[in-house]
């Protein structure tokens, strides 16, 4: 990395920190500001305690305990002081329970309670130190240092509430019901957990996840004349086919494959029953 | 960032800086956002795809760069590297519990 790229970086991080500084200690206003909404699909909508329904735009402030709800083609990107971003996908509901963030020793405490709907956490700095939880009404997910997708499905006639969780990265991810854990810690992998039961064992879902990523993403279309000023960004910004080649020779030869090493260990705590599922070398399964 | 969510230049130049200096996350975050401002940018995904590759998240990776490689509007210059990434793509973990 050259010098003037991590220069920018510190710059950009710099505007990041400043206006968690400001967020936390400036106005009354300000205070109560724990992230902003950065994209959007339609008409999300935000309630801040005591407030009204607003529509969440670009650039709209989100806030502690914050009721944001979502139909059938609205979406939501925010991001947080500390960095973390949560997407919110259609048909979705969820409460900001508790936002907590000191841009000094950038740790903190970061908790949503969800009662419908997709969600994609993407842990900042908070998640380094910190489990970023979001509870349902049958689980709660604890993420660490990476990423997950969850989703809860609401109680229909005879079928029960069910929340199916997703590790898409990052160093662990604790779901919890009924004084059960389940850990994951291999990318792919996910827990599923009916209302009232306890998780069930890490599966993979591979369609799961694709679904769920393209449900995230959205089918929006940009105005025209957005969408030539990204691809100018893009073509200016992102590599070309030359470095992209080289890029891609290099990461293929990084993450060659090692022997598989996977290991399922049961632990009894107390009344907790923790199953661990890791990888010690995070590598996959042999390639094609 | 916080205070020019809606700026995609200042977005892209994050996003590229942190891929650059290994916050591969921060990087990840950008990107997905771009993707609800228009879902349709190749570019992008194959971005995506290749971060999630880093991070050995092989199945985000594979639907990134299949979604990239479906494209019509994907750059002819960066199809190539983006098949033979795919191609060299493990299989998925099929680790489970207890």
């Amino acid at each position: 990395m050259s010098k003037s790229n991590v220069l920018v970086l510190l710059l950009l991080r710099g505007l990041l920190v400043g206006a968690a500084g400001l967020a936390l200690f400036s106005t009354a206003q300000a205070q109560s500001r724990i992230g902003v909404t950065q994209a959007t699909e339609n008409n999300p909508v935000g309630k801040p305690p005591g407030g009204v329904d607003r529509v969440l735009r670009v650039g709209t402030d989100v806030q502690a305990n914050e009721v944001i709800s979502t139909k059938s083609e609205d979406r939501a990107h925010l991001v947080f002081l500390d960095g973390t971003t949560l997407t919110i996908g259609p048909n979705s509901s969820l409460t900001i329970d508790k936002f907590v963030y000191d841009p000094t020793t950038q740790k903190g405490e970061l908790a949503v309670n969800a009662t419908k709907g997709v969600f994609r956490v993407i842990g900042g700095r908070i998640s380094k130190t910190s489990a970023i939880t979001v509870t349902t009404p049958s689980a709660t997910m604890g993420i660490r240092g990476g990423i997950m997708v969850v989703g809860y499905t609401p109680p229909s006639g005879s079928s029960p509430g069910l929340t199916t969780s997703i590790f898409v990265y990052g160093n662990s991810m604790i779901v919890t019901a009924n004084g059960v854990s389940q850990m994951v810690t291999v990318p792919g992998l996910s827990v599923t957990t009916i209302t009232g039961g306890t998780p069930g064992a890490p599966t993979s879902v591979q369609g799961s996840l694709s679904a769920a990523l393209a449900n995230l993403a959205g089918n929006k279309t940009a105005a025209a004349a957005t969408l030539v000023a990204i691809q100018t960004l893009v073509a200016d910004n992102l590599g070309n086919a030359v470095t992209l080649q080289a890029l891609i020779q290099a990461i293929i030869i990084a993450n060659a494959p090692l022997t598989l090493n996977t290991t399922t260990t049961t632990l009894t705590n107390s009344s907790n029953i923790i199953t661990v599922v890791e990888n010690p070398n995070q590598t996959q399964a042999s390639p094609h | 960032m916080l205070d020019k969510p809606g700026n995609l230049a200042v977005a892209l130049k994050y996003a590229t800086v942190a891929n650059q200096v290994g916050d591969l996350e921060g990087a990840i975050s950008t990107y997905e956002g771009m993707l609800l401002v228009d879902s349709n940018l190749p570019r992008v995904r194959l971005e995506l795809g290749i971060l999630y590759y880093r991070l050995k998240s092989y199945d985000a990776a594979r639907t990134y760069l299949e979604t990239a490689l479906q494209s019509p509007t994907l750059p002819a210059d960066v199809r190539k590297p983006a098949e033979q990434l795919l191609l060299k793509m493990p299989k998925q973990s099929r680790s489970r519990g207890a």
